[in-house]
């Protein structure tokens, strides 16, 4: 398990009180942070991917579209902070979501994100009750962003994304497909060369200044 | 106007727009809902109600906000102009899907964020493209070691970094630390580096710039 997190102070007494008030689900809360976490200010980040390819039923999404999301949750705070990307959508989004639901079945809105902080692929943050958080934070596979638009509203969207706490790891970084980077890049062996040329041309014309100036003793 | 529910279970804070016309859309959104005596369409549920946002921008960090996390939205190299993070994720081929623009770079949405205590902040972004040409991250191959870099979050705090570590290799042998999440807090920028493979149009190599906190 890949879940991120960020410890603060009196963690032990945090945890202490986050298990005695939430009960039995803050204990699945305390193992996604790991041992000696769940601090007054402990967040845990989850992430989403996924198209509108993915929306319930098949085919109801919009095609071509991609849907990003991270979301931070505290459920000391009562907090998710959220950046989600909508790319390849034809509309302005008019609404997004986080909804319960398995992947492959459409559920009910939990938290309801700011339209315009999800069109313009900034950071938003939200309150939510801490019985939702430990809820999502117990099992994020049971928990999807959707995002909806004018033509595509619900119980469809534009993309879906279900939350994950373990991101698929890239097999490849490929970021380079010009080769003006080679090409531009200075030859390490001719700056060699060159560096010679300079230091043996420097040289010679100090000695014909020298000799001109009459200083050379030699 | 359709009614709210009654139940608070979510307040909208806008990271960056116009309060008033977030609250509208709020209030417009709840239409998600329509009124209660409507049954809400399968697949939408019932929308928690929103209540009033709370600023027109992003809230200030006090104390407790400086460890809340937050990607990545710029990165500044030492001398030169900054360029925008995007959230990045892994494509159906398996690589990491990094903006086609060439002056913007893409975070991996699975390393740590800003505001992370420990593990890697992957960034990535092209060094170059057959179509647009020399990338933003061309300047990588330019800094050395103890160069700082600067890296704003979406809450609007700058973090400095200082480059460690300057490594080059086959792609193939990406180490796994830059996936790294729990280990010590630094940050990975990767681009392409090494030779240029004119018939398969991409270069042999990543270049691996690493750094850690100032």
């Amino acid at each position: 398990m890949t879940v991120r997190r960020m410890i603060g102070a009196a963690a032990a007494v945090g945890l202490l009180t986050t298990a005695t008030l939430i009960g039995s689900t803050s204990l699945a809360f305390a193992d996604n942070h790991g041992s000696g976490a769940g601090s007054k200010t402990g967040w845990v980040t989850l992430s989403a991917s996924g198209s509108g390819e993915e929306e319930i039923p098949a085919g109801s999404g919009e095609e071509g579209t991609k849907a990003t999301g991270s979301f931070s949750f505290s459920e000391e705070k009562g907090e998710m902070k959220y950046t989600v990307s909508v790319t390849g959508n034809g509309e302005e989004l008019t609404a997004a979501h986080i909804h319960k639901g398995e992947d492959g079945a459409n559920g009910d809105v939990v938290i309801e994100l700011d339209a315009a902080t999800v069109n313009d692929g900034t950071a938003g943050t939200v309150e939510v009750d801490p019985a939702i958080i430990s809820r999502i934070l117990a099992n994020p596979a049971g928990y999807y962003l959707n995002s909806h638009s004018e033509s595509f509203k619900p119980p469809t969207g534009v993309a879906r994304a279900q939350l994950t706490d373990d991101a698929e790891e890239p097999d490849v970084i490929n970021t380079g497909t010009g080769g003006q980077a080679a090409s531009s890049a200075p030859d390490a062996a001719l700056l060699a060369a060159g560096g010679v040329l300079v230091l043996a041309s420097a040289a010679g014309a100090t000695m014909a200044l020298r000799r001109r100036s009459g200083t050379d003793n030699a | 106007m359709p009614s709210i529910s009654s139940r608070p279970a979510a307040r909208i804070r806008p990271g960056g727009g116009a309060a008033v016309a977030g609250l509208l859309l709020v209030l417009g959104l709840s239409a998600c809902g329509a009124a209660p005596a409507d049954p809400l369409p399968a697949g939408y549920g019932s929308p928690p109600a929103a209540g009033s946002p709370s600023g027109s921008a992003p809230a200030p960090a006090d104390a407790e906000d400086d460890a809340a996390p937050s990607p990545p939205t710029s990165v500044e190299l030492k001398g030169g102009e900054s360029a925008p993070v995007r959230l990045s994720t892994v494509t159906e081929e398996g690589f990491l899907g990094v903006p086609e623009e060439v002056s913007e770079l893409g975070w991996w949405v699975g390393s740590s964020p800003m505001g992370s205590a420990t593990g890697t902040t992957l960034i990535a972004g092209h060094v170059d493209s057959k179509v647009a040409g020399l990338g933003y991250f061309s300047k990588l191959s330019e800094t050395a070691v103890g160069d700082t870099v600067k890296v704003v979050d979406g809450e609007g705090r700058a973090s400095e970094f200082v480059i460690s570590e300057k490594e080059e290799v086959v792609k193939a042998e990406l180490p796994k630390s830059v996936y790294d999440t729990e280990g010590e807090r630094r940050l990975a920028l990767v681009t392409c580096g090494g030779p240029f493979d004119e018939e398969t149009g991409n270069y042999r190599d990543n270049l691996i710039v690493w750094a850690t906190p100032a």
